[in-house]
């Protein structure tokens, strides 16, 4: 009964959190990294630690939040022992234990969510082996590799923008690939065609189970019968015909993948090293920056930072604001700092953000109306 | 209506424009950072018979030379 109640209370306050965090952190393309197949060891270990961390936040928010009358943790040591008890009642509390579990659930889901976002918004999973996937074909198929340290000297660039078509908005066109298959020396078969989409194997994400093509052509020997069309100079080029050609790729020996450059790309990757914009981005994350640490320093500092930049006089009053107060003084230097930063431009379908100061008066207008409403809330409620 | 009713009502507009705000980029982020391989757009003009010639032309120069004809791009 103790084991039976210990495994399930190990399960409830750690291991859910941290399977929910891992099903929400692996999306997309990364699903399949995240995997109830895989050894049942495995699945607990690698759930248990983060749900550690997910329940000492969880802790440490409830501690902030309520006053510490309710020891939660003599609650869960009053539910493992329970069988032990003389009096073997229940807890009164258990309903604060499992409304506390189901946020420590919230916060675990949620931050999986939001990490990883985060981590491919900032490209911090190009950047960096630490954040990295591990479906390595997606970053190979989708052309992200390019933006690898190692790859970074590829001889074309892939092309983010159309192909000669300034209508069109999408980033690339899916990559041509020549695919070499075959069991043994004398049974090679070369494909080529244009990929579609891919699957991986499903007990080893690393490796290819399936590659979807379209507009194929097939390499063989000459025939007698063959189309004059089809015969080039040593082999025959035959078009398959179909909508989708599933390639079995457990029999793989090697893949040329090439990837359509777009010369727009390139200038543009140049300016961005160089130019006004990368300038622009520092200022835009500066600022950004500044106004994150305004905030924390207002609520929870005691604007210990902000006190260097603001008369004393505004410093003794905001340090008796209750904490409405403080956010709407907060949320005013953050108006006042957005004022210089640079805004984005949305007329730039580039794969990076592009910021720029065209357009800028607009939102500085509306920034001054947020400004006076602001002042004129704090002049006539404080 | 009192001072401390009406600063509450105002902050409360803020909270739920700041949640819904929130909410809306974090949608966007989700949107920004979808993992599929290629736009539906790109696979349509690639099945765009004359466009694709002229990829194919454009890919095949690059497999025999090595560099990439500016020309056939046009």
């Amino acid at each position: 009964m103790t084991i039976t109640l210990d495994f399930f209370l190990l399960f409830l306050l750690f291991i859910i959190p941290g399977l929910i965090f891992k099903r929400l952190y692996f999306f997309g393309e990364f699903s399949k990294q995240f995997s109830l197949k895989d050894n049942a060891y495995t699945i607990l270990l690698f759930s248990f630690i983060p749900g550690i961390v997910f329940q000492l936040l969880g802790y440490l928010i409830y501690w902030l939040v309520h006053k510490p009358d309710l020891e939660l943790y003599d609650l869960i040591l009053s539910i493992r022992f329970y069988s032990e008890n003389k009096d073997a009642t229940i807890p009164i509390n258990l309903s604060t234990f499992f409304i506390h579990q189901f946020n420590v659930n919230l916060l675990a889901g949620f931050t999986g969510l939001c990490s990883s976002r985060t981590v491919r918004k900032l490209h911090l999973d190009r950047k960096t082996k630490l954040f990295r996937y591990g479906n390595q074909w997606y970053y190979i198929f989708s052309g992200e590799i390019e933006t690898f340290k190692k790859f970074k000297t590829f001889n074309a660039r892939v092309t983010y923008n159309s192909f000669r078509n300034y209508k069109s908005n999408f980033k690339h066109y899916p990559p041509r690939v020549d695919i070499l298959v075959g069991n043994n020396e004398h049974d090679k078969t070369l494909y080529t065609g244009y990929l579609i989409d891919y699957d991986l194997e499903p007990r080893n994400i690393h490796s290819l189970d399936k590659v979807y093509l379209k507009h194929v052509y097939k390499y063989r020997s000459i025939r007698d019968d063959d189309n004059p069309e089809v015969i080039k100079k040593n082999y025959s080029k035959i078009p398959i015909f179909s909508d989708i050609f599933v390639l079995d790729t457990s029999h793989l020996i090697n893949i040329n993948i090439t990837f359509i450059p777009s010369a727009e790309t390139e200038k543009e990757n140049r300016k961005q090293k160089f130019g006004r914009k990368s300038i622009y981005r520092i200022i835009y994350n500066i600022g950004f920056i500044i106004n994150v640490i305004i905030i924390l320093d207002v609520l929870f500092n005691n604007l210990q930072l902000t006190a260097y930049l603001l008369p004393n006089s505004y410093v003794n009053d905001v340090k008796n604001m209750n904490w409405l107060m403080r956010l709407l003084f907060a949320t005013l230097l953050n108006f006042i700092v957005s004022i210089p930063l640079p805004v984005y431009d949305k007329s730039k379908i580039t794969k990076e953000k592009v910021f720029t100061y065209k357009g800028k008066w607009r939102i500085v207008f509306t920034l001054l109306i947020f400004i006076g409403i602001n002042l004129l809330i704090l002049w006539l409620f404080w | 209506m009192s001072s401390k009713k009406i600063i509450e009502v105002i902050v409360g507009v803020i909270f739920i424009g700041v949640l819904i705000a929130f909410f809306r980029e974090l949608m966007k982020l989700n949107e920004s950072t979808k993992t599929t391989l290629y736009d539906d757009e790109a696979l349509k003009e690639l099945d765009n018979k004359e466009k694709r010639k002229k990829l194919d032309k454009y890919i095949e120069e690059y497999h025999k030379t090595g560099e990439w004809d500016e020309a056939l791009r046009k």
